[in-house]
């Protein structure tokens, strides 16, 4: 057993103080299969009393990018006719575009709503509050995961090619989690304070997703506005995304190099914001 | 396993804590479109705990009693670390497990078994570790085949009862318990009062918050009795209860008595 509690002396006074950094990071990866167990468990339970139960995990991306497919596709006339080829390539794009975006969706909107939704666990348990977020996060992830596979069965039906490059989807999803993170932690300690933020972050989330290269291909960006895939965080790795998956090419490296970059200023951002106010979040909720 | 150490387990010195807390004043319609729709609201600071300071050793059983709002549990909270103090000082020496009011229910969607699972992730045990208790907790908890069902089909007394099982097979060196056994019958009451009698005989430092003196008076070494936030009493049991039974004329109440 690797409890710190087990082997300290803890000291709580009135002095308001950041928690020093390395032994709290320390004491959450400690609780970290905590975290990935509570993720898991809140997914079961959140279906439990459906039909499909799990199913919805994978169905409700796929019903939202049915949706997408038949605006852009069908009503716009965007892609070819409903069952070619051409249409089949860009429900490919939109559902994989969608299925990613689980991860960022998880942070606006679970992420926001977890502490205040964690009243219990906040008054019972002493524990490091930041396994909140990142439990919710995780839970974006598990979500995330069972649908790589639908994916690929639409990449192939779409006669896309399986390329070497496809394996940089794992740092991408892996910036993409980390930057999703920071702004869960930030949403989390926000939505404390500021209640409505939580009815707010969505239509954010829903903005955010219209303006990232997800129902469209990055290219049809003009070059006037190329500059938005290195200000908003998710834009230049969705579009390094599209580039492994539908133009067999590896990343373009500035994309890349602008999510990390962006990735590094949201996890400081999210932790720093987190840690000066979680002493306070046990009075607030 | 034990905290070796010359430390008494909890040590609150001069310990205060004030709630800051919003009320809502009087709406009218006019203010409420001055306001953009909000409430108008006024800031009031409460006064939870008053300039406290004790001590409890290891094998020391603490017994804290007073009314409704004295505070007694934001004491268990600020000394689990739960609540910061506005003044003074806890220290405490050991592994703390905390069975306060609102239970171990991590989710009351999931089953019994499952809210074991994370109450033992939660006081950094390990999945093999979990399982090897688990079995144990649920004979304890006694739920029989309800340990396999969501915990929001439990009751009250079913709910104390899970509670008290998973904390105190937590291996705490320091167990903070508020009002959680009140619920449970009479003769889960008795094998919880065993079970602590045990801890106590391993050198396990207990704080109990309950309305039942009785059994306070029984069990506990030491009784600190809270009124408003402030210190009335600190000492042997049978002094301080007996002062608080004066205090609120209760005489030996079979209400009171019998709660825990």
């Amino acid at each position: 057993m690797s409890d710190p509690d087990k082997t300290k002396v803890r000291v709580y006074d009135a002095e308001f103080r950041i928690p020093p950094i390395k032994p709290y990071l320390e004491d959450t990866f400690a609780h970290l299969r905590f975290a990935i167990e509570k993720a898991k468990l809140d997914l079961v339970a959140a279906n439990k009393n459906t039909w499909f139960g799990q199913l919805w995990n994978i169905i409700n991306p796929f019903l939202l990018a049915v949706l997408y497919w038949f605006l852009v596709v069908v009503l716009f006339g965007a892609g070819g006719s409903i069952f070619d080829r051409e249409g089949m390539r860009v429900l490919t794009q939109i559902v994989g575009g969608l299925f990613l975006w689980g991860l960022p969706s998880a942070a606006f909107n679970l992420g926001a709503r977890s502490i205040i939704q964690g009243g219990s666990f906040i008054l019972n348990t002493r524990i490091p509050r930041m396994i909140l977020p990142i439990s919710s996060v995780l839970s974006g992830f598990m979500n995330f995961a069972p649908s790589i596979l639908v994916y690929l069965l639409f990449h192939a039906l779409a006669r896309y090619p399986f390329s070497i490059h496809m394996l940089w989807a794992f740092p991408i999803i892996a910036i993409i989690f980390l930057l999703s993170l920071g702004f869960a932690m930030m949403a989390a300690t926000g939505t404390v304070y500021y209640r409505d933020l939580a009815s707010f972050l969505p239509f954010v989330s829903r903005m955010w997703l219209y303006l990232t290269p997800i129902i469209y291909l990055y290219t049809l960006m003009p070059d006037s506005l190329s500059w938005t895939f290195y200000v908003n965080p998710y834009g230049g790795l969705f579009a390094a995304m599209q580039q492994i998956l539908f133009e067999s090419s590896s990343p373009r490296f500035s994309f890349i190099l602008a999510g990390l970059g962006w990735s590094i200023v949201s996890i400081s951002a999210g932790i720093m914001m987190f840690l000066r106010k979680e002493r306070e979040f046990a009075v607030r909720i | 396993m034990q905290y070796e150490s010359d430390l008494p387990a909890v040590t609150v010195e001069n310990l205060s804590v004030k709630y800051r807390t919003v009320l809502e004043s009087r709406p009218t319609m006019k203010s409420a479109l001055m306001r953009l729709g909000r409430p108008q609201q006024e800031v009031k600071y409460i006064e939870a705990l008053k300039d406290l300071t004790l001590t409890v050793q290891p094998g020391e059983f603490l017994g804290v009693i007073g009314h409704n709002g004295a505070g007694k549990s934001t004491l268990l909270r600020t000394i689990a670390g739960i609540l910061p103090p506005s003044s003074g000082r806890v220290q405490i020496a050991g592994h703390v497990t905390t069975l306060l009011s609102v239970g171990i229910g991590f989710n009351s969607e999931l089953t019994g078994r499952d809210n074991i699972r994370l109450g033992g992730l939660a006081n950094g045990f390990s999945i093999k570790e979990i399982a090897e208790k688990e079995d144990e907790i649920a004979a304890f908890s006694e739920l029989g085949e309800f340990i396999d069902y969501p915990m929001k089909t439990y009751s009250t007394g079913m709910y104390s009862r899970l509670g008290f099982s998973v904390v105190t097979h937590m291996d705490p060196d320091i167990l903070l318990i508020d009002e959680a056994l009140s619920a449970g019958d009479a003769s889960f009451r008795d094998k919880a009062a065993k079970k602590i009698e045990d801890m106590m005989e391993k050198a396990r430092a207990i704080i109990l918050v309950s309305h039942g003196l009785q059994t306070i008076n029984e069990m506990a070494s030491k009784c600190l009795w809270l009124d408003h936030g402030k210190m009335m009493g600190y000492g042997p049991c049978d002094e301080i209860v007996g002062a608080y039974e004066d205090f609120v004329a209760v005489g030996s109440s079979s209400i009171i008595s019998e709660e825990i």
